[in-house]
């Protein structure tokens, strides 16, 4: 049980892919032009990962070493197919028309394969799907924080809705490619301080302890 | 007899290293393409009608966003040769409305074209693109797409910066492509109008 709690928490904290790893960069660049367009991206991937790591667990004893690679890639894109046709079933209006075009592209974010690789292969079924639950919330609410930010000062709205004033002007500029970089180095910056602050202070303590 | 010996047991030993590696490795890789394969064709049959469905509605329900108490829309043969003009339909109350293609900043737009029996676009809307959001998808705003509302099919339109005059567009400031884009859909439209589908041509 520990370990599956541990798991979620190394995805959103420990391990944070987007601000730890810093993995993933393309599509968090992307597709965080608007709040609803970094959930809507990164549920997809925590849905994908979840799948791929479940399976690959699952065939960790059956593929073999050789040619785990194009196995696991084969394994991911058959998931990121059914996640896109399922979105153009369900969600063709709302979702589809903004995120269609980046979905294909889950299938080359290395932090699918990066999982896979790294704690699947290696690791039972349960503990593997905590692991891509953990990974892909923390890429959500990663790239959620990202939107929401650039949204916000870039279109003036929130989640779609207009929330500023009418004298407010939208500085355009966040919501293109320069503004991505500003705000993702912005968050990286806060959020290792924010890190680095909290490990000197267990540090700290530990010390204290010991004498 | 002692050099075809040694060529035999050299053969079985290629033989042995093809059944060991090769082959095994390629019939795992097979099968985990095989059924991923069968696993993707099922999902695509499941879902192939309901996408289809949903793609159809969406395309109506901007049909009769464009051109109001249409009635029955009877679908038209589009003329060959038509690259930018996908879908033609007459309504009854002898308006048309018309699915048309542009080019924009992030690839191409499609749009709804509606133009009543007098020649006159009652209604433009935008039925997918890949614009950035906050910019380029302003376009289907009202503030820039009502723009398109009242033109006459005998004037060709021109996308200007600032304020627009009879036959001209003003452009969305900070993406004059779009608005380009747009509006090259909206005049292939007219075009077709104008060229095929006039009453009494």
């Amino acid at each position: 049980m520990s370990t599956l709690l541990s798991n979620l928490k190394k995805g959103i904290l420990d391990e944070n892919p987007t601000f730890v790893q810093v993995l993933g960069m393309c599509p968090t660049l992307a597709v965080t032009t608007s709040a609803i367009n970094g959930l809507g991206m990164g549920l997809s991937v925590t849905a994908v990962l979840m799948g791929s790591n479940l399976v690959i667990s699952l065939l960790r004893k059956v593929i073999p070493d050789k040619i785990r690679i194009p196995a696991f890639v084969v394994i991911i894109a058959t998931f990121v197919t059914v996640i896109d046709l399922l979105l153009q079933a369900f969600f063709y209006d709302t979702l589809y028309q903004s995120l269609g075009l980046y979905i294909p592209l889950i299938v080359v974010n290395c932090i699918i394969l990066g999982r896979a690789e790294a704690y699947a292969s290696k690791n039972p079924p349960l503990a593997s799907v905590f692991d891509g639950l953990g990974m892909g919330l923390g890429f959500t609410i990663a790239l959620t924080v990202l939107g929401v930010i650039r949204e916000l000062l870039g279109a003036g709205s929130f989640f779609g809705m207009k929330i500023t004033p009418a004298s407010f002007q939208p500085a355009v500029i966040m919501i293109m490619a320069p503004g991505g970089f500003l705000v993702l180095g912005i968050l990286l910056a806060i959020f290792n301080h924010l890190r680095s602050r909290r490990e000197t202070k267990a540090g700290e303590r530990a010390a204290e302890k010991e004498e | 007899m002692q050099n075809d010996g040694h060529k035999m047991s050299a053969m079985s030993k290629v033989t042995g290293l093809l059944k060991n590696d090769l082959v095994r490795l390629g019939a795992i890789l097979f099968l985990i393409t095989a059924i991923a394969g069968c696993c993707l064709g099922f999902v695509y049959e499941s879902t192939k009608d309901v996408i289809a469905d949903k793609k159809e509605e969406v395309n109506q329900r901007a049909y009769a966003k464009v051109l109001p108490d249409a009635g029955v829309l009877t679908k038209l043969e589009v003329q060959p040769d038509q690259k930018a003009v996908l879908e033609v339909y007459r309504a009854e109350n002898g308006g048309v409305a018309m699915k048309v293609m542009g080019t924009g900043y992030g690839g191409d737009m499609e749009m709804a074209v509606g133009i009543d029996a007098d020649g006159n676009v009652t209604g433009v809307s935008i039925i997918s693109h890949g614009e950035t959001p906050g910019l380029g998808a302003k376009a289907t705003e009202a503030d820039f797409i009502d723009q398109y509302s009242g033109k006459n099919a005998k004037e060709t339109l021109t996308v200007v910066k600032g304020d627009a005059a009879e036959n001209e567009i003003s452009a969305i400031s900070g993406a004059t492509i779009t608005s380009r884009g747009v509006t090259e859909g909206v005049n292939e439209a007219l075009q077709y109008y104008t060229v095929y589908l006039k009453e009494g041509n």
